[in-house]
């Protein structure tokens, strides 16, 4: 390898690690951060059980449950819109936008009050939920191959029609509605040990898989005919990654609610600073979402304090006139 | 062993692209397929690369069956570049021709092998596209993209090369460069080559053998020499061409208008 390769190669991983130290800060400063501030030695003093006990119950019971949550929610929801973008050949594709949200968001507002007994059941359904949706998404899209703008009509279609459903749920089981709500609007307040547990294997499996298939993404972005000719399974690695996609929406969607232009936003700033190879993009936009959700939800936290904001509507704020400018600029 | 196809054809809901036809390919040669718009060139192209496989007939590639062969089997004996094949601005020639090496191992394979390296290195060599190799693909001139794509086929070291229209939007210097590494890859390595070209002049030029298709089956096949002539012009294309001798006595046509049908078909 010649010294000019070696030097973009390594430029790339500086950036990795960049963002590695983005994302470590904003997770340090979301520790320290709330209602109540924790300075830093204060901080290691609660986390080595030598603080007070105040601290201590912040520290281990609230803020640290809650910022790891953010992190992964905000890892999974960033891989997934990134592999969404790359298999639907859409910049505009994002869990949120395309209906995938929807669909992991209905099944779990229908077991959380229909069985509110079997709450273990809310991240499977969701799953289920997630991936009838995109199967949908793609059966109505599908015109002689994928066309990005038909992906995206249907899309809508598809979250109207998926909203529809969530709002007929929560007319019928008008009396617990209230935590549906709550869970919808996508939030981490009272986010705890519990939720990590959940989405720790569905993370784990959801980004060790992502990881594995940069090579096969990377091929789809020279166009179907041109992968297949190299030996790619096109349709078979659109499947599975959708799935994979869907795997990583449900489980964020399932603690967290539905959160939207995660998806978006990071993928999209990731590919302008370390490039469209996924074997990059993918840790890039995993690092990125996990700042972009810590930090966002710290500020989230401090800008009304005492009252909290939901991490959702901040990232709607910051998402939408965001998505708007994608638009202008694709057209 | 016998390459080609054996009553092949393509429906698209009732429209019939390709009827019953029966191709040959002439092994280690340069084949190339004319005929006009929607005769279904492309099809055909696709067919035979092993992209498009619905069709009924049979398609034999080396004698076997191509239904009976995986993607990644067919990667490794046939390569197809399609027309206006485009790449991520961002990434380098090198990492795209790279990708020619997919089918050579695992999917989830991380390094690149020595083996790999070689090929790509060479497939950048027989394309010049060596001092290019760390540019990114948006930085490149149309013919410099063309030649990269070339070498992505080449890196998959296939017996078969498939090109649809390897010329369309080069300037006249490009694609001559084009077709002279086409030419230079047959007779140095081998390689058969089959390509769709719209230019009557480097089919007679470029190409062993040329295969008409028109009415959705080949018209007629043989020697580029004698297949084109005068008379195939204007009953293929509707068009009527003079003949001129260049140095070497080599054929070539120019289109001087339409034939009296094809003006009348127009006046509808």
């Amino acid at each position: 390898m010649d010294r000019a390769s070696l030097q973009r190669g390594s430029g790339r991983f500086r950036l990795l690690l960049l963002f590695l130290v983005l994302m470590m800060s904003a997770f340090g400063v979301s520790l320290m951060k709330g209602t109540v501030s924790i300075r830093p030695d204060e901080m290691i003093a609660a986390a080595t059980g030598t603080g007070s006990g105040l601290h201590e119950q912040i520290f281990w019971n609230i803020r640290l449950p809650r910022t790891i949550t953010g992190a992964l929610v905000g890892a999974n929801l960033a891989v997934s819109g990134a592999i969404l973008q790359g298999i639907m050949r859409n910049p505009l594709a994002d869990p949120h936008i395309i209906g995938i949200s929807s669909g992991a968001g209905l099944a779990g507002v229908l077991v959380m009050l229909a069985f509110p007994a079997y709450s273990w059941l809310i991240t499977p359904a969701a799953f289920l939920g997630a991936m009838g949706a995109a199967v949908m998404i793609y059966l109505l899209a599908w015109k002689q191959g994928i066309q990005p703008v038909r992906i995206i009509l249907a899309g809508v279609a598809v979250s109207a029609f998926l909203s529809a459903g969530i709002s007929a749920l929560m007319i019928l089981y008008s009396e617990r509605v209230h935590g549906a709500l709550v869970w919808l609007v996508g939030g981490l307040s009272a986010r705890s040990w519990p939720e990590v547990s959940m989405l720790v294997p569905y993370t784990a499996i959801g980004l060790i898989l992502a990881f594995l298939a940069s090579r096969p993404l990377n091929l789809l972005l020279l166009g179907d005919d041109l992968a297949r000719g190299l030996g790619l399974r096109v349709e078979l690695t659109r499947l599975a990654m959708t799935a994979v996609a869907a795997l990583l929406a449900a489980s964020a969607v399932s603690v967290a609610g539905l959160l939207g232009f995660v998806g978006l936003i990071v993928p999209h700033a990731a590919r302008l600073l370390i490039g469209s190879d996924y074997r990059f993009l993918l840790p890039a936009s995993a690092l990125l979402g996990a700042a972009l959700i810590t930090g966002s939800d710290t500020a989230a936290r401090l800008l009304f304090a005492p009252a909290e904001l939901p991490v959702g509507i901040l990232m709607a704020a910051l998402g939408a006139p965001f998505f708007l400018f994608l638009l202008r600029r694709m057209t | 062993m016998f390459s080609g196809t054996r009553q092949l054809s393509v429906k698209r809901g009732n429209v019939t692209v390709l009827d019953r036809l029966s191709l040959t390919i002439p092994r280690g040669k340069r084949l190339a397929i004319i005929g006009p718009n929607g005769a279904g060139k492309s099809t055909l192209l696709r067919v035979l690369a092993g992209i498009d496989r619905s069709y009924e007939g049979e398609v034999i590639i080396d004698g076997q069956n191509l239904r009976d062969l995986t993607r990644r089997q067919t990667a490794r004996r046939i390569a197809f570049l399609p027309q206006g094949a485009a790449a991520p601005p961002d990434m380098t020639v090198r990492q795209i021709v790279t990708y020619g090496r997919y089918a050579h191992r695992a999917p989830w394979a991380i390094r690149t092998g020595q083996s790999d390296r070689k090929a790509v290195d060479n497939a950048l060599t027989l394309t010049s596209m060596t001092d290019l190799q760390d540019r990114p693909m948006g930085a490149l001139s149309g013919g410099e993209r063309q030649r990269a794509f070339l070498a992505l086929a080449l890196a998959q070291e296939p017996a078969y090369l498939l090109l649809d229209e390897p010329t369309t939007y080069l300037d006249l210097a490009h694609q001559i460069a084009v077709m002279q590494i086409i030419r230079d890859l047959n007779s140095r390595l081998g390689m058969t080559v089959i390509m769709v070209l719209h230019d009557i002049n480097h089919a007679l030029q470029y190409a062993d053998e040329t295969a008409v298709l028109a009415n959705h089956t080949i018209a007629a096949q043989g020697p580029s020499d004698q297949i084109i002539d005068t008379s195939s012009i204007a009953s293929v294309f509707g068009v009527r061409a003079e003949r001129f001798t260049g140095s070497g006595g080599r054929s070539v046509y120019v289109p001087v208008g339409l034939t009296s049908k094809a003006n009348i078909d127009n006046k509808e």
